[in-house]
């Protein structure tokens, strides 16, 4: 093939002086930069593009925006590939690798045309009705049909490119950059508001690009566009944004846009984000995102070579190539006939004017004549002849009323028909943010009614369809919303514009055929999804008579399209069955985004290491830098255990926890959450919030407290300490930091104000670090000089201050292990120094660092429980066993009368217990489930399930705690525990299994 | 994303927010007086209105603030926001507070005994 | 018994081994500032005897206008609610001082410098690198020096205010986080360039 044989030697804004090497399907092609993929190979002759979803017909292209329907692309190899792309949005590029989709082996004789053949087969709903039944075989339908279906493939791997997001806000948001909106950013920009403007293609001016017989202020459009252009660049609050779709508009005048940062580069510079999304608030939106051309439903109308008129003219005017050598233009308007007058003027003869209108007058019609074309009036194309590229059509007089033909049929050859059966105005993202649609007889489409949000329309997406118009109107807007959003100024003058005069549209929502609908040829309303007329006819015959149950029966509307160019005509065909008003049958809901959005941008930087932050303690990098293994705990990254070489898991725990009982131990607990109360009724509130008694703790005092919810329910636990007059220090479990510091501030703000209470966070103020162990004195002892560690001077449940290795620190004696135990606070920066000094006063000791699990082990053989393992946000301080730390001598305290509901007592709630495997080295899995009467196979009974499960060293066997129905008066039961491959026979307990008697804590 | 202004640190993304749920329901200063039933009906109803509805939100991410928001559930409009401890001023947050069911409840009247006694 | 001025103290951002440099040109440059004397300060804006107590020892009042902030020789005073502030100092003394002048009020100072670490922003590109994950609109008409703001940036809430017309943004960050937030203005300033810089 001799390249680019269809550019037209004088026209298009493609720079000649820059070609581009591109390939398709393999095959290496020649287009100019400023081409799309849909331009460059119409200018080598390719119309063949893809196969249909559903009887994989041969497909060209249909539109030259983002509205195509056909024409979709796979982009790209390896990791950077992306399906389902638009090849008229894809700029071309040297290198550009473009592959056609779903055809299988090749896009010229592909096997699923098959289905095209027995398409009887395939009526609306044909899934539905085929394969829900049987059930038990829709995995094997379900294999096939997504193998031999589908659009696009997904790449393989790690998607290797930047994404970007960035947030926004302006006065003035204006959607496209076509006249109205250009003439909006133009007014708005001059009152000095900060306006951004935004446009999905490449190039300013939108619509005008496309035309060659308009003027404004008696310049070409492009001329106008480019002053325009020029002035708003020069002001410096205006933002211009090109090759940004506005995807999305959300509550609030919050708006998202997908910009193609370097998409049309090939390859990005280094750093430089492949896609950015935009996140933007803006106080007033003004949308000029124009309107959509709609196809007529006839006759085999999705045949390679059909292509929207208004498509045709940008091809020619835009893009300077030519779609066809001889035309057939298929039209119920006016606007068509410019096409044929742009084809003339390109040198493109126009075979025919098909027009289903009866009488066609004005100076666009003169002109046509004039040029000797021949104009069939009240006529249809009743058939087209050739598969892969038109090649004729047949067309017929219509009949009276529109729904029957009649005469002979008068065949016309041509390789091009373009067709137009009149305007939807692109009100998408006006719909999105809930505004309410008006039907437009005269236009025969819905256009914009009362708007529910901050926002305007303008221009064609307005359905203000002239030119003069809507510069006029885009100027008033764009001024009136800068003066919304708080800025003063007038609108300018309104540029003088000319263009052709235009008359009236016929609708007519099917072009009737030689036969009956669905007989011979098909009749495609929506050509993505391989919707007919006759599809939408019967599915309204079934009864599906809601718009939206029409949508998801037949699928029209759906798919990467969205329906932007078959929804009226389908829900028009619709309302003709129903025998109905279109504006009754109303639309289907629109949604964001407005064209597909890849996930990458939506992700955004939040990959790899930012994926999710995490929290580490400074005490972290000697973990790391001695062989700790970690776990996740919430965000925070925690020392798991420490094992020395060749240990395993086991080996390794059994260690630590020995260590701890017998000599010490040490952990990084600085994760711990820490709030700061301050003030004269810290003590009331404590006492309002924890289920024990607070009033009376002395300076210096520890208590341990349980909080519930409202409900009665487990909520946190932890240690609270009065380190001053009116001041205390609490910690809470570590996931729980955040929740618990809202909690108290919700209760002060919300039902106690009164109370004289100030809480802060303090959780990283403090490395601490806890000993264990009956050694643990010893070693501290070695390292502070100015405390007193015998039992009497510094009892359980005390704190004291003092300083340690140098540190000003303060100690707690408390414990989660049972063992005679210190917490060590100091402040932050010194929690590494104290850690190291520990490790080696600890020496002569065997001092052994230990990780979360030891911790878990250590408290399990005392049965202290851990919120939110032994808890669930059901379990109440009874079902624990732990009425102990419930007052019954308060008044009130959160969770109270819940807690007095008698059914909160039942015996039959499931109840903390200890569970004995009868083998003693079995260790229960977690979250394994107990039952009473075993069957051969589930389902059984459950009573509940394993909550905590460890092997003991110090008790010589496995031990394991579990919510249980009943538990507490199940002591000495056997019951079991089905595994996958076994089943655990165990005997349940008190939830204690080592030092009943608590005499390990002073050491 | 709704735009939710506080009544501190002004307009602001919704995600710096916390959702309190429904507002106005008074905590019972005699709880041990209400039935089981009583109580169950201040915890756990909760009005599910299509329209104007009083609700608190938290300045979460922020000042850490808890205030009212009379919002129109339908349509996300914001009508009023106004302090905590107070009642809705708008026509429809008036209408909203004082046709909710919760104004007769046993525990809303429990409430405000304990109120006036104090 | 060591002395203090000799232990081993690591800030925040220690760990991650952070080489000082980068291009003269970068748009933005990064630094830790990690050990300025940070404190909470709570108390009511309408009681005199408080505002004038915490005069008394910062040199200045805690601003009682939201997202402002006030300044003296001896701190920078940050609104954060309507009864709290963040004051920075570089007093190491300033908490007891504090504590001392309000004792006796409805108050509370708490300590909270190594709760925290401050990463400093700076650069003609500051702007563009904060406006990517912070969603609090930063244009000169609505933001500037003395202004201060709670929000999120990136995936977590910081505080943080402008101190210059650099722009220049100093951002609080709970110390656990503090790596997460290096890594993530890194990240968005790599277009821009990036330099490093030490505090002092």
């Amino acid at each position: 093939m001799s390249g680019q044989s269809f550019r037209i030697r004088d026209k298009g804004r493609i720079d000649r002086s820059k070609p581009v090497r591109f390939t398709f399907d393999g095959k290496s092609y020649e287009g100019f930069e400023g081409d799309t993929l849909a331009s460059a190979l119409i200018a080598n002759g390719v119309h063949l593009i893809g196969r249909s979803f559903k009887y994989h017909r041969p497909r060209g292209i249909l539109a030259a925006g983002s509205e195509e329907p056909n024409a979709l692309i796979q982009l790209g190899g390896g990791n950077k590939s992306e399906p389902n792309l638009r090849a008229t949005q894809i700029e071309i590029f040297d290198g550009l690798e473009a592959a056609s989709q779903n055809r299988w082996p090749c896009l010229k004789f592909d096997v699923g045309a098959v289905n095209s053949v027995f398409h009887r087969l395939f009526p609306a709903g044909f899934y539905y009705k085929t394969f829900m039944w049987p059930a038990s075989l829709w995995l094997k339908y379900e294999h096939v049909i997504r193998h031999a279906a589908g659009l696009g493939k997904a790449p393989p791997d790690r998607d290797p490119d930047r994404y970007e997001k960035v947030h926004a806000h302006a006065d003035v948001l204006i959607v496209g950059g076509g006249p109205a909106g250009l003439a909006a950013a133009l007014a708005a920009g001059k009152t000095g508001a900060r306006v951004i403007l935004a446009d999905e293609t490449a190039d300013w001016g939108g619509s005008l690009l496309s035309e060659s017989d308009c003027e404004i202020d008696g310049k070409e459009p492009a001329r106008w566009v480019e002053e325009s252009v020029a002035e708003l660049e020069a002001m410096p609050e205006v933002t211009l944004v090109k090759r940004c779709t506005i995807t999305g508009y959300y509550d609030h005048n919050y708006l998202t846009g997908l910009e193609r940062v370097s998409d049309h580069l090939g390859a990005a510079p280094e750093h430089t984000p492949r896609q950015r999304l935009w996140k933007i608030r803006a106080k007033r939106v003004v949308l000029a995102t124009g309107a959509l051309e709609r196809p007529l439903v006839f006759t085999d109308n999705d045949r390679p070579g059909v292509m929207l008129s208004s498509a045709v003219r940008t091809y020619v005017n835009r893009y300077g190539v030519l779609p066809g050598r001889k035309t057939v233009i298929f039209t119920n308007n006016d606007d068509a006939y410019r096409t044929a007058l742009a084809l003339e003027d390109a040198h493109g003869r126009v075979a025919a004017i098909v027009d289903v209108r009866t009488s066609v007058t004005g100076p666009l019609a003169d002109a046509v004549r004039a040029k000797g074309i021949t104009v069939y009036e009240n006529h249809g194309i009743v058939s087209v002849q050739g598969t892969q590229k038109v090649t004729s059509v047949e067309v017929m007089q219509l009949d009276a009323n529109g729904t029957g033909v009649t005469g002979t049929a008068k065949s016309v050859n041509c390789d091009l028909i373009a067709m137009s059966g009149g305007w939807n105005p692109t009100v998408h993202l006006f719909s999105q943010s809930k505004g309410k649609l008006t039907w437009d007889t005269e236009m025969a489409a819905f256009i914009p009614g009362t708007a529910s949000q901050a926002l305007a329309s303008t221009g064609a997406c307005n359905g203000t369809m002239g030119l003069a118009d809507s510069l006029k109107e885009g100027l008033k807007l764009g001024a009136e919303a800068a003066r919304e959003a708080g800025h003063k100024g007038r609108a300018p003058a309104a540029p003088k514009a000319t263009e052709p005069e235009q008359g009236g549209l016929r609708p007519l929502w099917i072009t009737p055929g030689k036969a009956k609908l669905g007989r011979k040829g098909k009749h495609f309303v929506d050509f993505q999804n391989d919707v007919t007329a006759a599809d939408v006819q019967l599915a309204a015959r079934e009864g599906y008579r809601s718009v939206e149950h029409l949508k998801r029966y037949t699928t029209t509307g759906m798919g990467t399209d969205q329906g932007k160019t078959s929804n009226v005509n389908a829900l028009a065909i619709l309302s003709d069955v129903l025998a109905s008003d279109i504006p009754a049958v109303g639309t289907t809901t629109f949604r964001p985004p407005y064209t597909p959005a890849t996930i990458g941008a939506y992700t955004g930087r939040n990959v790899g290491k930012l994926f999710e932050p995490v929290r580490k303690t400074r005490i972290d990098e000697w973990a790391r830098a001695n062989g700790a293994k970690f776990e996740h705990v919430g965000q925070w990254m925690r020392a798991w255990y420490f094992p020395k070489q060749g240990e395993t898991f086991r080996q390794a725990i059994d260690r630590e926890v020995k260590a701890v009982r017998d000599g010490c131990g040490i952990l990084d607990a600085s994760t711990l959450g820490k709030i700061d109360i301050q003030g004269p009724d810290a003590a009331e509130f404590l006492n309002r919030i924890y289920t024990n008694a607070w009033l009376k703790l002395g300076v210096g005092r520890c208590r341990y407290g349980l909080m519930l919810k409202e409900d009665g329910m487990v909520m946190d636990d932890g240690v609270t300490t009065c380190i001053g007059e009116n001041h205390y220090h609490m910690t809470t479990t570590t996931g729980g930091a955040a929740n618990v510091l809202s909690w108290l501030e919700e209760w002060h703000q919300t039902e106690w104000p009164d109370l004289k209470v100030f809480f802060s966070s303090v959780t990283e103020q403090w490395s601490v670090v806890a000993i264990n162990g009956p050694k643990s004195r010893a070693v501290l002892q070695k390292l502070c000089e100015d405390v007193d560690f015998s039992a009497e001077a510094f009892p359980f449940m005390a704190m004291k201050e003092g300083t340690v290795a140098g540190i000003p620190a303060r100690l707690y004696r408390i414990s989660f292990t049972g063992e005679l135990s210190f917490e060590i606070n100091v402040p932050a920066r010194y929690g590494l120094a104290l850690w190291e000094a520990l490790m080696e006063a600890g020496k002569e000791f065997d001092i052994t660092p230990y990780g979360t699990e030891t911790m878990h082990v250590l408290r399990a053989e005392k049965g202290f429980i851990i919120v939110g393992q032994e808890t669930d946000g059901t379990v109440n301080p009874l079902d624990l066993g732990m009425d102990w730390i419930v007052s019954k001598k308060k008044p009130d305290f959160v969770g109270k009368r819940s807690l007095e509901r008698e059914s909160m007592a039942s015996p039959d709630r499931k109840q903390l217990v200890g569970l004995l495997t009868e083998d003693p080295q079995t260790v229960l899995p977690e979250g394994g489930h107990v039952v009473e009467k075993l069957k051969p196979e589930p389902p059984m009974e459950m009573l509940g399930h394993v909550t905590s499960s460890y092997y003991s060293p110090n008790c010589g066997r496995s031990i394991a705690m579990a919510l249980i129905k009943g538990g507490h008066a199940r002591h000495g039961q056997t019951l079991h525990v089905p595994l996958e491959d076994k089943v655990v026979k165990v005997t349940v307990t008190e939830p204690r299994f080592f030092d009943l008697e608590g005499e390990r804590i002073d050491g | 994303m709704l735009h939710i202004t506080c009544p501190w640190c002004g307009p602001r993304d919704d995600n710096e927010f916390h959702y309190g749920g429904e507002a106005h329901i008074l905590r019972p200063a005699a709880p041990e007086k209400l039935s089981d039933g009583e109580w169950a009906e201040y915890l756990f109803l909760k009005q599910n209105a299509k329209g104007p509805f009083l609700e608190r939100w938290s300045h979460s991410a922020g000042c850490r603030q808890w205030f009212n928001v009379v919002r129109n559930t339908a349509t996300d409009e914001i009508i009023e926001i106004y302090p905590m401890g107070e009642l809705p001023k708008s026509p429809e947050g008036i209408k909203a507070y004082e046709g909710n069911w919760r104004r007769q409840s046993a525990a809303e009247k429990n409430a405000k005994a304990g109120v006036s006694g104090t | 018994m060591a002395d203090l001025e000799t232990l081993t103290t690591r800030t925040a951002l220690d760990p991650m081994d952070i080489v000082i440099g980068g291009p003269s040109d970068a748009g933005v440059t990064l630094t830790e500032i990690p050990f300025q004397t940070r404190l909470v300060l709570r108390g009511l804006p309408s009681d005199k005897k408080f505002t004038a107590a915490v005069k008394g020892a910062l040199g200045v009042e805690p601003p009682s206008k939201p997202g402002t902030v006030t300044s003296s020789k001896t701190a920078r005073v940050l609104w954060t609610a309507p009864n709290e502030w963040m004051v920075y100092s570089d007093d190491t003394g300033l908490a007891a001082t504090l504590t001392k002048a309000v004792a006796g009020l409805h108050a509370a100072v708490t300590e909270v410098t190594e709760h925290y670490t401050l990463i400093r922003l700076s650069g003609r590109h500051a702007r563009d690198v904060m406006i990517k994950g912070c969603a609090i609109d930063l244009h000169p008409r609505e933001f500037g020096p003395g202004q201060c703001v709670q929000s999120h940036l990136g995936r977590i809430t910081v505080l943080f205010d402008q101190t210059d017309e650099t722009p220049s943004y100093h951002i609080l960050v709970r110390a656990s986080f503090a790596e997460y937030l290096w890594m993530y203005l890194e990240d968005a300033g790599l277009e821009f360039g990036v330099r490093i810089e030490a505090a002092g």
